[in-house]
C-alpha cells in the first residue's frame, strides 16, 4: 500500500508543484488524471525517489521513500514521462544492464527474462538494433519492458500514451493490463480514456492538488441524473452561454452538443448519460480551471 | 541574415560560455602582463613587459587557445537547434539557409573575436599597472594592439571559426568540431616537426596561425628591436594571412553549398546494409526472477555499468581518432628526442619515456577534462538518467564507473605510447625492449598523476552539475596548479601531483621511489575523499542544485561511508604529516623567493670581501668515504694555506656547500669568528695576521647525507643536491664536498629584474677587461695550482675515480674498496669524485692511457670516444704543446644533468649525451667526437693556460676549446660537415642574442655568456683561420701557450690572445680582427639578381650582390658601418641526387672578391652548367639573413 501524506513541493522558481497531496493507493491499477502542468510528474518522481518533497511523506509498505530510497527502488518499476536511450545501443544490451542494476544476478535467468520481455513488448525483431532509430511507440514499449524487470511491487508509468497512435496505444494498454493484480500500478495521464479503459481507482489532480479520488464508476454515478444535453446549431451556442453555465461543448456533424449540469433540466435539454470525461471536466471546472474549449 | 545575426548576438551576449571565456582570457592576459612571475614561454625576461613583440606574440598565444573558444562558440551557434530540439521551429520560419548560416556564423565569430579582445584588454590594462617594474615598461603605444588585432586575432579566429563551423554544420555535432580542432592542432605540430626546419618558406605557409612567418622574420631580433618594432605585413606573413583567410571563406562557401535544413544528422553518413538473420522468437513462459541484493551486487552493477560506459567510448569514432592523434603526437615526440647538432640519440627507453612525458601531458589533460564532462553527464545527456536513477544501485557504483572509464581511456593512451615506443625502437633497429620499465614508468611513475587527475575531474564534474561549467572549472583548477609554483607556493602537499622522477639507465629510479610512493599514497587518499564526496553529492533524479544535493547527504551517508571517509581522511592526514616531517623537519623546505632572499642577503653581507686578499691552497690531502647504498659521503682532509701576497692577511672567508653538514672546520692559528649555516659561510680571524710567505693548515670533516626526502621543488632550488650522491653514479666536485676560500660570485642573483626587487645594484658579471686587481686571479678564482692527493673509498662493487693517478693497489676490505689518487704535478683545485658500477674500456696512444668508464649496457659509442681522443691528442700535441698527463679518462654519469666537464685528466660525461648518441647515419654530425675533442682541448685551454678572472676569460677556455675541436673535426670529417656544424652555431648565436638579459658584449669582453664564447666563438675562429690560415692561428696559439702556460699570475686576458692573432695576421687583416673580436659585427649579403649568358662553351653569370655591415650595441641597436672586405663568391652545379639538401656540391668556380657597402656587380665564368650562385655561400661570416646568400639561376 502506497501512502502519500500531506506532500508539498515548491520549486526554486516559485511554482508550487505539489500542494498538500495526500493519497492512499492499494494494489491494482490507479489512474492519476490531470491537465498538463498539474503536478502529476512531480508526484510521480517523488514517489520514484527522484526528488524529495519539502514536507510530508511517501511510504510504500512501510518504507519511507525519502529516507530509504534504496529499499523502494528494489521494488520499483518506473517509466518516466520523457526518456532517452544510450546512443548506438540495442534494447538487448540495455535491458540486460537494467536487469543487472535491478539485482537480477543469474546470467541465464537474466537472458531469459530479457528475451521474454522483448517478445512480450513485440521488440524481438529489433532487439539488436540501435534504439536511436526507434519510433515513439517502440520506445515506450522498451520503456515498459525495463520498468517490468525484476518483480516490481510498485509500477509507475508517467504519461505513457501521449503521442502514440491508436494501435500502439492499445498495444500499450494490453501490456499494462498484463501486470499482476497484486502490484500497485500508478498510471499518470491526461487522457481520460486511459483511465476509463484500465483503472479500478483514480484521482484527478490540478494545480498541485488532488481534487477528487475514487472508483471511476462510482464517480460517474454521482453525476447520474444531473447531466443534460442539447444539440444546437453552432450559432446558437453563444446564446446558451449567456443564459447558463455550460460544462462542455462538442462538435457533432456540423452541429454542437452542449452539456450542462443541474438538478433540473433546462428547457430543451434532454438527460445525458455521464461518462468519465464529464466527471473530469466537472471536477476541473469546480476547481476553477478553465475547461471551455471554444 | 541580419535578423539571424542580431538574434545570435543577443544570444551570445547572454551565454555563459562567452562570459566565462572572456573573463578567463582577460584574467589570464592580465596576469601574464601584470605579474613578473608568470610569463609566456618564449618571452625573454630581458624584454620590456609591454614590448611590441611580446604584445603580438601574446595574441598569437591567445588566438591559438582562443581557437577552442571559437570552436565552442560557433559550433554551438549551429548545433544548438539540434541539441535543444528547436531545429524544426527554426527551419520553418522562412529564413533562407544561407542567411541562417551566415547570420549564425558572423554572430558567433564576432563574439569569438570578442574573447580574444578581452585578452587584449587584459594585456593593455595590466601594462598600465602601477606596480610594474618601471625599468621594464616602455612608452605606451596602441599600435601593437591594433596590429595584433588585424594581423593575428581576426585572421586566426576567422579561419578557425569558419573551418570548424563548417565541420559542425555538416556533421551537426559539436564533438566532431572539437575533435577536428584537436586533430588540427596535433596535425599541425606533427607537420611542423616533420618539415625540415630549414624550409622556412614552407613552414611559414603551412602554419595556419602565421606564427612561423612572424617568428621567422623576428627570429634574430634583438631586445631593442623586439621592444619597439612590428613585423612588416609583407612577404610570407602577408601571403600566409591571405591564404588562410581565403581558406576560411572557401569553407563557408562549401557549407552554404552543402548545408540543408534537415533533421537527419546523416548528411555525411552512409547507411550500411547487412543481411539479417532471424532467430526464432522464444515462446512466452512464465518464470519469476530472483533479485539478489547482497555485498556482491554493487560489484556486478559496477561491472555492467563500466562495460556500458566503455562501449560508449570504444564504439565511438572519436576515440579512435584520439588514439590516432595520440600516436602521431607521441611519435612526433620521439622524433624530437634530444637532437644534438642535428644528430639523434639512440632510442633508449629512458629517453623515450621522457619524450612521452613531454609531448603527452597536455594531450592527456585535455582528454581527461573533455571526457570527464562527457562521461559523467552521459546519462543526463542521453536522458536515460531518469530510468537508471530509479533502479536500486548505490551512487558509488555510478561514480566509480565514471572514474574507471576515464582510467581505462588514460591507460589506453599510455599503453599506446608504450607500443609506439617499442615500434619506434624496432624501426630504429634498437632491440633492447624494457617492457617492465615502460609499464612502471607509464602506469605509475609518470601516469600516476593522470589517474589522480581523473578522480579530480569526476569530482569537479559532479560538483558542477553541468559539463561545460565543469570543464571550465577543471581548466581553472589546472591553471591555478600550474601558476602556484611561480607564485612561490611550491610544496608538494598541495600541488596535486606526484613528484617528477627522473630515470637514468645507470641509477634506475634511484632513491626517488620513496617520495614517489609517499606522494602517491597521499594523493590517493585525497582522491578517495573526493570520490566519497562525489558519491554523496552525485546528481541523481532531478536534484540539480548543489544545495538540494547537499541536503541529501545525510540520507546518503551510511556507516560504511563514515568508515571509509574516516579511513581516507586519517590516511591523508597521516601520510601528509609524514611527508611534512620528511620535507620540512628532516629536510628544509625552501621556496624560490626564500632562496632569493638568502642570495640577496649573502651578497649584501659578503660582497665587500670579494677582493680581499686570501691565502692560496698549495696542497690538498683528502679522504673521501662514499657509502652509495646509504647515499652518504664523509669528506675529511687538510689543505696547506700560504700567504702568497706581500701584505699580511688577518681574516679569511671560507665557503662550504649549504647542503653539507660541517662537523669540524678549522684553520691553524685562527678562530672562526662568524658562521652562517644557511649560506655555508665561515669567517676565520688569525690570532696573529698571516705574514707574507706564512702558512697555516685548514682541516675539515664534513658529511653529505640524506635523511628522508625533500620537497619536490628541491631540485629546482638547490641545484640538484639530491642527485649528486646516489646509489650508482655519484658525481660530486670539490665545491660541494670541500671548503673553498673566498666569496662565491656564482651565488649572486643574475636576473636584473629580480635584483631590482631586492634593491641590489646592477650585476657586474665580471670585472672589466684589463682590470689590474684581478689580473693575478685565474678563472678558477685562485692564483696557484695545488698538489692533490685523495684516499677515495666506495662500496666493493663500485669503482671510485678522482683526478690524478692511482697510487699503489686498490685495497679491498670489509666490503669496501679504497683507491688512492695522486697527481704528480700541481693542478687547479677543481676536483671531481665519481663512483659507479663501471665497466672500463682501455686503450693507449703514444704512451698515454685512454680509459672510458661506462655503464655496462652503454657500449655503443666507446669506440668513437677513443678514436676522437686519439685524433685530438695528435692534433693538439702537434699544433699546441705536449699533453701534460699520461692518462686520459672519460667517466659516464647519470642523466640528471646533460653536460661534460673537464677536470685534470678526467672528463665526467653525461649518460644523456655522448653515450647514447646514434652515430649510424654517416651524413650526420658526430657529437661524440666533437664533445670528446672539446673536453680534451680543455686540458690545454684551462689546465695549461687559463685567463685572468675578468671579461673575456672564457674566450681562452671555451672559444679556444671550440676552435681546437673544430679543427680536429674538419680534419676528420671534411669542410662540408664543418659548414653544417657552423650553421647550427650561427643559428643558435643569432637566436640567443634576443634572449640576452643584460648586454651583449664583443667576444673579447665576453662575460661567461655561452652563446658568445661557444657559438660566436666557433664562427669567429673559423672565419679567422679561413682568412689568415690555420697554420698562422696555431702559431699564435703556440706562442700564447709558451708565454702563459702554468704561470702563477699575472694571467693572460683575451686581449693578450687577440694581440697574438694580430701579430701573425698581416696588416690587411687587422680591421677584420677588430670586427671579429672587438665589436659586435653583423653582415648581410644577398644575391639580388643574376643573369646567365652562354658565351661559346662557357656560361657567364652576371649578378649583383647587396652587401652591408652593421655594428650592434649591447641591446642590439644597429648602426651601419662601411664594408670593405674580401668575401667568398661561388657558382655551384646542380647537386647530385645522393647529396643531402644541406650539402653544397663542389663549386664550379670559387673566388674571393672585395665587396663594399651597397650594390656590387660581379661576373663569374664557368664551363659547366651552373645552377646556383652565392655570396659567402658557406656562411663563414655572421649574416643576419643567411638564407638569401644563394640564388637559383634562370638558365637562358
Amino acid at each position: 500500500m502506497l501512502k502519500i501524506n500531506a506532500l508539498n513541493k515548491t520549486y526554486a522558481n516559485g511554482v508550487q508543484a505539489l500542494n498538500d497531496v495526500s493519497l492512499e493507493v492499494d494494489s491494482g491499477m490507479f489512474g492519476l488524471l490531470g491537465p498538463n502542468g498539474a503536478g502529476k510528474s512531480s508526484l510521480m518522481r517523488t514517489i520514484a525517489t527522484l526528488q524529495t518533497g519539502d514536507s510530508g511523506s511517501v511510504t510504500f509498505n512501510g518504507v519511507d521513500v525519502a529516507r530509504q530510497p534504496e529499499q523502494l527502488r528494489r521494488k520499483l518499476g518506473y517509466l518516466p514521462q520523457e526518456f532517452g536511450v544510450y546512443p548506438r545501443m540495442s534494447p538487448l544490451t540495455f535491458l540486460d544492464h537494467i536487469a543487472v542494476m535491478k539485482g537480477v544476478a543469474d546470467r541465464a535467468e537474466r537472458k531469459h527474462l530479457v528475451e521474454q520481455l522483448l517478445v512480450q513488448t513485440n521488440l524481438w525483431d529489433v532487439r539488436k538494433k540501435s534504439m536511436t532509430t526507434f519510433s515513439g511507440g517502440m520506445k515506450q514499449r522498451m520503456g515498459i519492458a525495463q520498468a517490468l524487470i525484476g518483480n516490481p511491487e510498485l509500477v509507475i508509468v508517467d504519461e505513457p500514451t501521449a503521442g502514440l497512435d491508436p494501435v500502439e496505444r492499445r498495444r500499450f494498454h494490453n501490456l499494462l493490463a498484463s501486470i499482476g493484480d497484486d502490484v500497485v500500478v500508478i498510471l499518470s495521464t491526461h487522457i481520460v480514456e486511459d483511465v476509463a479503459d484500465l483503472c479500478t481507482r483514480m484521482a484527478i489532480m490540478a494545480a498541485g492538488s488532488i481534487l477528487l479520488s475514487g472508483e471511476p464508476q462510482q464517480l460517474i454515478t454521482q453525476l447520474q441524473g444531473r447531466l443534460w444535453r442539447v444539440v444546437v446549431a453552432s450559432t446558437e451556442v453563444d446564446g446558451i452561454r449567456g443564459e447558463m453555465d455550460i460544462l462542455t461543448t462538442r462538435r457533432i456533424a456540423g452541429k454542437t452538443e452542449v452539456k450542462v449540469i443541474g438538478n433540473t433540466p433546462p428547457v430543451g435539454f434532454e438527460p445525458a448519460q455521464p461518462n468519465l470525461e464529464d466527471v473530469y471536466f466537472a471536477t476541473l471546472r469546480d476547481a476553477g480551471e478553465s475547461v471551455d474549449v471554444d | 541574415m541580419l535578423d539571424v545575426f542580431k538574434f545570435e548576438c543577443r544570444y551570445q551576449l547572454r551565454s555563459p560560455l562567452f562570459l566565462v571565456l572572456s573573463v578567463a582570457f582577460f584574467l589570464f592576459a592580465f596576469m601574464l602582463m601584470g605579474s613578473e612571475s608568470v610569463t609566456l614561454g618564449g618571452v625573454s625576461r630581458s624584454l620590456n613587459l609591454n614590448a611590441a613583440w611580446t604584445i603580438v606574440y601574446t595574441q598569437f598565444f591567445f588566438s591559438i587557445i582562443g581557437m577552442f573558444g571559437a570552436v565552442a562558440i560557433v559550433s554551438q551557434a549551429i548545433t544548438r537547434d539540434y541539441e535543444f530540439n528547436t531545429a524544426e521551429i527554426f527551419f520553418t520560419t522562412g529564413v533562407s539557409p544561407r542567411g541562417f548560416l551566415l547570420g549564425r556564423f558572423f554572430g558567433g565569430f564576432v563574439f569569438a573575436v570578442g574573447v580574444c579582445v578581452a585578452a587584449m584588454l587584459g594585456t593593455l590594462l595590466a601594462s598600465l599597472a602601477p606596480w610594474l617594474d618601471p625599468e621594464r615598461v616602455g612608452a605606451f603605444s596602441i599600435a601593437p594592439y591594433l596590429y595584433a588585432l588585424a594581423v593575428v586575432t581576426v585572421p586566426n579566429i576567422f579561419f578557425s571559426s569558419a573551418l570548424f563551423f563548417t565541420l559542425a554544420a555538416l556533421t551537426r555535432s559539436m564533438l566532431a568540431a572539437f575533435i577536428g580542432a584537436v586533430a588540427f592542432i596535433v596535425l599541425n605540430i606533427i607537420i611542423g616537426n616533420l618539415v625540415d626546419p630549414e624550409q622556412v618558406d614552407l613552414l611559414a605557409m603551412i602554419d595556419p596561425f602565421g606564427q612561423s612567418a612572424f617568428s621567422d622574420v623576428s627570429r634574430y631580433w634583438t631586445v631593442f628591436e623586439r621592444n619597439i618594432e612590428l613585423v612588416p605585413v609583407s612577404g610570407n606573413l602577408l601571403i600566409n594571412r591571405v591564404a588562410w583567410m581565403s581558406l576560411g571563406v572557401l569553407a563557408l562557401l562549401f557549407t552554404i553549398w552543402r548545408y540543408r535544413f534537415s533533421l537527419d544528422p546523416s548528411v555525411l553518413r552512409r547507411k550500411s546494409k547487412r543481411a539479417r538473420k532471424t532467430t526464432p522468437k522464444p515462446a512466452l513462459t512464465a518464470r519469476s526472477v530472483e533479485q539478489v541484493f547482497n555485498a556482491v551486487t554493487p560489484w556486478r552493477q559496477l561491472f555492467s555499468q563500466v562495460s556500458i560506459d566503455l562501449s560508449g567510448i570504444y564504439r565511438s569514432v572519436p576515440f579512435y581518432a584520439i588514439l590516432g592523434f595520440a600516436l602521431l603526437n607521441v611519435w612526433g615526440g620521439f622524433e624530437g628526442v634530444g637532437r644534438f647538432v642535428g644528430t639523434p640519440l639512440l632510442p633508449v627507453t629512458s629517453g623515450l619515456l621522457r619524450a612521452i612525458g613531454g609531448s603527452y601531458t597536455f594531450f592527456i589533460l585535455l582528454i581527461v577534462i573533455y571526457y570527464a564532462g562527457e562521461i559523467v553527464h552521459r546519462e543526463r545527456q542521453a536522458k536515460v538518467a531518469e530510468v537508471l536513477d530509479a533502479t536500486p544501485f548505490p551512487n558509488v557504483v555510478m561514480v566509480a564507473s565514471k572514474v574507471f572509464t576515464l582510467w581505462f581511456m588514460v591507460a589506453c593512451l599510455l599503453l599506446l605510447a608504450m607500443v609506439a615506443g617499442i615500434i619506434y625502437q624496432a624501426v630504429q633497429g634498437y632491440t633492447h625492449f624494457e617492457i617492465p620499465l615502460y609499464l612502471q614508468s607509464l602506469l605509475f611513475v609518470q601516469g600516476g598523476s593522470f589517474f589522480m587527475l581523473c578522480v579530480l575531474a569526476v569530482f569537479i564534474q559532479v560538483l558542477a552539475g553541468n559539463k561545460y561549467i565543469g570543464m571550465v572549472a577543471m581548466l581553472a583548477v589546472f591553471f591555478v596548479l600550474q601558476v602556484l609554483p611561480s607564485l612561490d607556493f611550491q610544496h608538494g602537499l598541495y600541488l596535486f601531483s606526484t613528484p617528477p622522477v627522473p630515470h637514468s639507465d645507470m641509477n634506475g629510479f634511484g632513491h626517488f621511489w620513496q617520495p614517489l610512493i609517499a606522494f602517491t599514497a597521499y594523493w590517493s587518499a585525497f582522491c578517495l575523499v573526493l570520490a566519497i564526496l562525489a558519491h554523496l553529492l552525485f546528481q541523481r533524479g532531478v536534484t540539480d542544485r548543489l544545495k538540494q544535493r547537499i541536503a541529501l547527504v545525510p540520507v546518503r551517508f551510511t556507516s560504511l561511508t563514515g568508515l571509509m571517509l574516516t579511513f581516507a581522511v586519517v590516511a591523508f592526514a597521516g601520510i601528509g604529516s609524514w611527508i611534512f616531517y620528511n620535507t620540512n623537519v628532516l629536510n628544509t623546505y625552501i621556496t624560490t623567493d626564500e632562496l632569493e632572499v638568502q642570495q640577496a642577503e649573502y651578497e649584501k653581507t659578503y660582497k665587500v670581501r670579494e677582493l680581499d686578499l686570501r691565502p692560496e691552497m698549495l696542497s690538498v690531502d683528502s679522504t673521501v668515504d662514499l657509502y652509495p647504498d646509504e647515499r652518504r659521503l664523509e669528506s675529511k682532509g687538510t689543505a696547506e694555506l700560504v700567504n702568497t701576497h706581500d701584505v699580511e692577511i688577518s681574516e679569511v672567508m671560507v665557503s662550504t656547500h649549504p647542503f653539507i653538514t660541517v662537523n669540524t672546520l678549522a684553520i691553524s692559528g685562527a678562530q672562526r669568528v662568524e658562521h652562517r649555516e644557511i649560506s655555508g659561510t665561515h669567517i676565520f680571524r688569525f690570532d696573529q695576521p698571516l705574514v707574507p710567505g706564512g702558512g697555516a693548515e685548514m682541516s675539515w670533516d664534513m658529511t653529505w647525507d640524506h635523511e628522508g626526502f625533500a620537497n619536490v621543488n628541491e631540485l629546482a632550488v638547490s641545484g640538484g643536491s639530491s642527485t649528486r650522491v646516489v646509489a650508482n653514479g655519484t658525481f660530486v666536485n670539490n665545491s660541494e664536498i670541500m671548503p673553498s676560500l673566498g666569496y662565491n660570485r656564482g651565488a649572486e642573483i643574475g636576473d636584473p629584474a629580480t635584483r631590482r626587487e631586492y634593491d641590489l645594484p646592477p650585476i657586474q658579471r665580471l670585472p672589466e677587461l684589463g682590470d689590474p686587481q684581478t689580473l693575478n686571479l685565474s678563472q678558477f678564482t685562485v692564483a696557484r695550482r695545488t698538489e692533490f692527493r685523495t684516499r677515495f673509498s666506495t662500496s666493493a662493487d663500485q669503482i671510485a675515480v678522482a683526478p690524478g693517478y692511482l697510487v699503489g693497489d686498490v685495497i679491498e676490505r670489509d666490503g669496501r674498496r679504497i683507491y688512492t689518487y695522486e697527481m704528480d704535478a700541481p693542478i687547479w683545485p677543481f676536483f671531481s669524485f665519481l663512483s659507479a658500477r663501471y665497466e672500463v674500456a682501455s686503450d693507449a696512444h703514444n704512451g698515454i692511457a685512454i680509459e672510458v668508464y661506462h655503464h655496462p649496457a652503454h657500449t655503443f659509442n666507446i669506440e668513437p670516444m677513443i678514436r676522437g681522443t686519439k685524433k685530438a691528442l695528435d692534433y693538439f700535441s702537434r699544433e699546441f704543446s705536449p699533453y701534460q698527463y699520461r692518462q686520459f679518462r672519460i667517466l659516464e654519469f647519470p642523466r640528471y644533468a646533460s653536460f661534460a666537464q673537464a677536470f685534470p685528466n678526467t672528463i665526467p660525461f653525461s649518460e644523456a649525451i655522448g653515450f647514447v648518441a646514434d652515430l649510424t647515419d654517416p651524413h650526420a654530425l658526430d657529437p661524440v667526437f666533437y664533445v670528446t675533442a672539446h673536453e680534451l682541448a680543455h686540458q690545454w685551454w684551462a689546465h695549461q693556460v687559463v685567463g685572468a678572472a675578468q671579461q673575456g676569460m672564457t674566450v681562452i677556455v671555451e672559444t679556444l676549446a671550440q676552435y681546437s675541436a673544430l679543427m680536429v673535426m674538419e680534419q676528420e670529417y671534411g669542410e662540408d660537415k664543418m659548414r653544417r656544424f657552423l650553421r647550427y652555431e650561427l643559428d643558435s648565436y643569432l637566436n640567443a642574442r634576443g634572449g640576452e638579459l643584460i648586454e651583449e658584449l664583443p667576444l673579447v669582453r665576453v662575460e661567461n655568456q655561452p652563446y658568445i664564447h661557444y657559438r660566436k666563438g666557433s664562427l669567429v675562429m673559423y672565419a679567422l683561420q679561413d682568412v689568415i690560415g690555420e697554420d698562422q692561428v696555431n702559431l699564435a696559439l703556440r706562442r700564447f701557450i709558451e708565454k702563459y702556460a702554468y704561470v702563477n699570475g699575472p694571467f693572460p686576458t683575451a686581449a693578450d690572445l687577440v694581440a697574438e692573432f694580430r701579430r701573425v695576421a698581416g696588416p690587411e687583416h687587422q680591421a677584420l680582427i677588430t670586427d671579429l673580436f672587438e665589436k659586435i659585427t653583423l653582415y648581410d649579403f644577398s644575391v639580388a639578381d643574376a643573369d646567365v649568358e652562354k658565351i661559346d662553351d662557357e656560361w657567364q653569370i652576371s649578378f649583383s650582390v647587396d652587401a652591408s655591415k652593421f655594428y650592434a650595441d649591447g641591446a642590439g641597436e644597429e648602426t651601419d658601418a662601411p664594408l670593405n672586405l674580401t668575401v667568398d663568391v661561388a657558382v655551384f652545379p646542380k647537386p647530385q641526387d645522393t647529396l643531402e639538401d644541406y650539402q653544397l656540391p663542389a663549386p664550379l668556380v670559387f673566388e674571393r672578391q672585395t665587396l663594399v657597402s651597397g650594390e656590387n656587380q660581379l661576373v663569374l665564368r664557368v664551363n659547366e652548367l651552373p645552377h646556383r650562385v652565392g655570396v659567402d655561400p658557406y656562411n663563414k661570416l655572421i649574416d643576419r639573413n643567411p638564407e638569401n646568400n644563394l640564388r637559383l639561376l634562370d638558365l637562358p
